[in-house]
């Protein structure tokens, strides 16, 4: 029979995954609920934030991996930004004639040249950046990572920190008015155009956020974010499209039932094999019972 | 009538014209390598190196009959249907004489009845299912080890040492499914108790499966981490961060991929005291090819040759020898060289034992078909943290073998 131990320590490792889950998926509703715009390319976004910190840390050299985290942020978000002007922004100036297409595939172009990029720039080995601290921390029976613990701290504090700019700072308001209403919100004076621009920019910080407090437990590679990319988009789904409560709430959901699935599963042989799958069947039951999510508001 | 004369007569000119330049231009070889994702691109990247290696040696020797050799690639990415149709193009458009190359089992079976349907003939580097072999097809030869050949030293070497209970998490893919076949039959055949977790090849957490193992009473024997790719590194660490393996109790026994320098930055001294199979000749019995070439990669890329990349370049040099050895570049005529010829390169020497002249006999298995027999395996034990492998401790066999007679691994100190 199963230990209590053994549900502390699955518990455990799935609210720590959950809150990295739940950041990568926080950039991805971000960019939606502003842009109306699915991102195909968060998951290379997620990628070249492991790779900048891995530069930082451990190519370049002494400088703490905490730093490595932030200047991965602060890289993604002027490659978000850059990227919204470039290509993005002709959607919402109506330069183009089929958006919700043209969106998919830039995105998609995005996502294969920025695989392609990093593999022919950094060479095909897997890279992990030093460790935040190294060792396991002791929190009463159980042993955990550091490195596990530190990152999904980390992405705790970022999370509270997105929460308040969006309540409290004006940018954050007009997003939020934007996200609800663009006419409404330019009829009083908010430039959607900017709010677009700011929420993709943090959109993708977000996935850079991610991926640079990942790579000192999982190591980075350039295909490395294809399947967080395909995660965020299912806890985008289950909490409700646009709403990041609903991304938070669903990250953490879906680490818990991926690491108390694998280990309760009775056939041990399929435990890690359909991993994704337990997370896609209270996917597929939020979507029978409540098609628009657990957060979602009714279009 | 009149019309259908001239037809005809059109038709064997252009036939004679395209002979003609297939004759006269440069020999094009393709060859067949997963390049980008999703494909193991880590070791289709230095194989195409090591292969473009190959082509600038024959070319500064003189090219084969005087011609330039010509290597095309075809990136498979790892995907089945992507490897068919970069063969077909290789074949269709290219008019490659020979292919060489493959990683993924599952692209080398996709690609086999192109093989057989345009008479082309092919030599796998790496795919190690029994199929590829098996099937018997006349155009298809193998240089690299099969499942079943990897499944009899490892499981030996497991047998002596004892082990009696397996923990094993192993990936799902073509080759990995059919390995996990011949394992789990000869560890029931040898009374040993295994309990095997399936995954994808790109799982990144598999922290609840080894949960799961460590609770074992009493523990696991042998944590088997059936994994390649960065996958390969990821378990070791996650399987050590627990406490799992390697640890005083359980051995790590990891797939070659942890043969790459990158098991230290991903792993750090998790990789201390794992056990992993290296396949070819221990660095005591390196040709003077493996010595040269060996020396080149490592100035390109900072580190030794693992046996995926030598595989690379044998098996682009050994169509190169089978084309000067035919004296044509006639499919027919590369075939019959192939089943007659020996050629010693990086891994030792080539020859493949059973063919149309010499039938795979009722006692031996189907994969020998046109299979190299003298594959050379053997397990090494890291011993310090950021070991290269040629330093490493070799566990198996007892002929390699570094240990004192009855000890076949070096347990981890109790702290």
């Amino acid at each position: 029979m199963y230990s209590p131990e053994f549900f502390l320590m699955q518990g455990a490792n799935g609210l720590i995954m959950g809150c990295l889950y739940a950041l990568m998926a926080l950039g991805l509703t971000l960019i939606f609920s502003v842009l109306k715009v699915i991102n195909f390319a968060h998951g290379e976004f997620y990628m070249i934030g492991g790779y900048t910190a891995y530069f930082l840390v451990s190519v370049v050299g002494g400088v703490n991996p905490l730093v490595g985290v932030i200047f991965a942020m602060a890289v993604l978000l002027v490659i978000g930004s850059l990227f919204e002007v470039s290509f993005l922004r002709p959607m919402h100036l109506g330069s183009v004639d089929r958006p919700a297409e043209y969106a998919i595939l830039v995105t998609f172009g995005l996502s294969f040249f920025l695989q392609n990029l990093v593999l022919a720039l950094a060479g095909p080995f897997p890279h992990r950046t030093s460790s935040f601290m190294a060792g396991g921390i002791k929190i009463g029976v159980l042993t955990l990572s550091a490195d596990r613990l530190i990152a999904a701290g980390l992405s705790l504090v970022l999370m509270a920190a997105l929460l308040l700019f969006v309540r409290k700072t004006w940018t954050g308001k007009a997003m939020r008015a934007v996200s609800q209403d663009k006419d409404a919100a330019s009829v009083t004076g908010i430039n959607p155009l900017s709010m677009n621009n700011i929420a993709f920019a943090i959109g993708a910080s977000l996935a850079g956020a991610s991926g640079a407090l990942i790579a000192p437990i999982f190591s980075v590679v350039p295909d490395v974010g294809v399947l967080p990319s395909l995660r965020a988009f299912i806890i985008v789904v289950l909490g409700g499209m646009g709403s990041i409560k609903g991304a938070i709430i669903g990250g953490i959901v879906i680490g818990l039932v991926e690491s108390l699935g694998a280990g309760l599963i009775p056939d041990p042989s399929r435990a890690l094999a359909y991993r994704e799958l337990y997370g896609l069947i209270i996917f597929v039951l939020v979507l029978l019972f409540r098609p628009r999510g657990l957060f979602g508001e009714a279009a | 009538m009149k019309r259908l004369l001239v037809v005809a007569v059109v038709l064997v000119g252009l036939v004679a014209v395209g002979a003609m330049a297939a004759d006269e231009g440069p020999i094009k070889i393709g060859v067949v390598l997963p390049m980008s994702p999703p494909g193991a691109y880590a070791s289709g990247n230095p194989m195409w190196w090591a292969v473009l290696q190959a082509v600038q040696e024959v070319n500064e020797a003189g090219g084969i009959f005087g011609r330039e050799v010509v290597a095309i690639l075809g990136d498979t990415r790892g995907v089945p249907e992507e490897a068919r149709a970069a063969t077909e193009r290789l074949i269709n458009k290219d008019n490659v004489v020979g292919i060489v190359g493959n990683y993924h089992s599952s692209c080398a079976l996709a690609e086999l009845d192109l093989f057989k349907n345009y008479h082309i003939p092919y030599i796998g580097a790496e795919p190690w299912a029994d199929d590829v072999t098996a099937k018997g097809y006349d155009e298809v030869f193998r240089i690299s080890i099969t499942n079943s050949m990897y499944t009899d030293i490892t499981v030996d070497w497991m047998v002596a040492a004892g082990f009696k209970r397996i923990a094993t998490v192993h990936e799902i893919t073509d080759y990995a499914l059919g390995l996990e076949k011949k394992l789990t039959a000869a560890w029931n055949e040898a009374g040993i108790y295994s309990e095997i977790t399936f995954t994808d090849v790109k799982t990144e957490d598999f922290t609840p499966t080894l949960i799961n193992f460590s609770q074992w009473d009493p523990p696991a024997d042998m944590m088997y981490g059936g994994v390649t790719g960065p996958g390969a590194y990821r378990i070791l660490k996650q399987s050590y961060d627990i406490g799992l393996a390697p640890s005083p109790d359980t051995v790590f026994y990891g797939t070659n991929a942890c043969l790459n320098p990158e098991v230290w930055e991903v792993a750090g001294e998790a990789a201390k005291y794992i056990v992993v199979t290296q396949i070819g000749l221990p660095p005591s019995a390196y040709t003077e090819v493996t010595k040269t070439e060996n020396a080149k990669f490592q100035k390109a890329y900072g580190r030794l040759m693992n046996s995926t990349v030598m595989e690379g370049y044998d098996s682009f040099m050994l169509m190169c020898e089978a084309i000067k050895f035919a004296g044509s570049t006639h499919p027919d005529a590369i075939i019959d060289a192939l089943e007659v010829m020996e050629w010693t390169g990086m891994r030792g020497t080539y020859s493949f034992l059973y063919g149309s002249t010499n039938p795979v006999p009722e006692d031996q298995p189907d994969y020998m078909w046109h299979q190299w027999p003298d594959v050379s395996e053997y397990l090494l034990q890291y011993t310090e943290v950021g070991q290269s492998p040629e330093d490493a401790t070799v566990v198996w066999p007892p002929v390699f073998s570094e240990l004192p007679e009855g000890q076949y691994f070096i347990p981890v100190p109790e702290e």
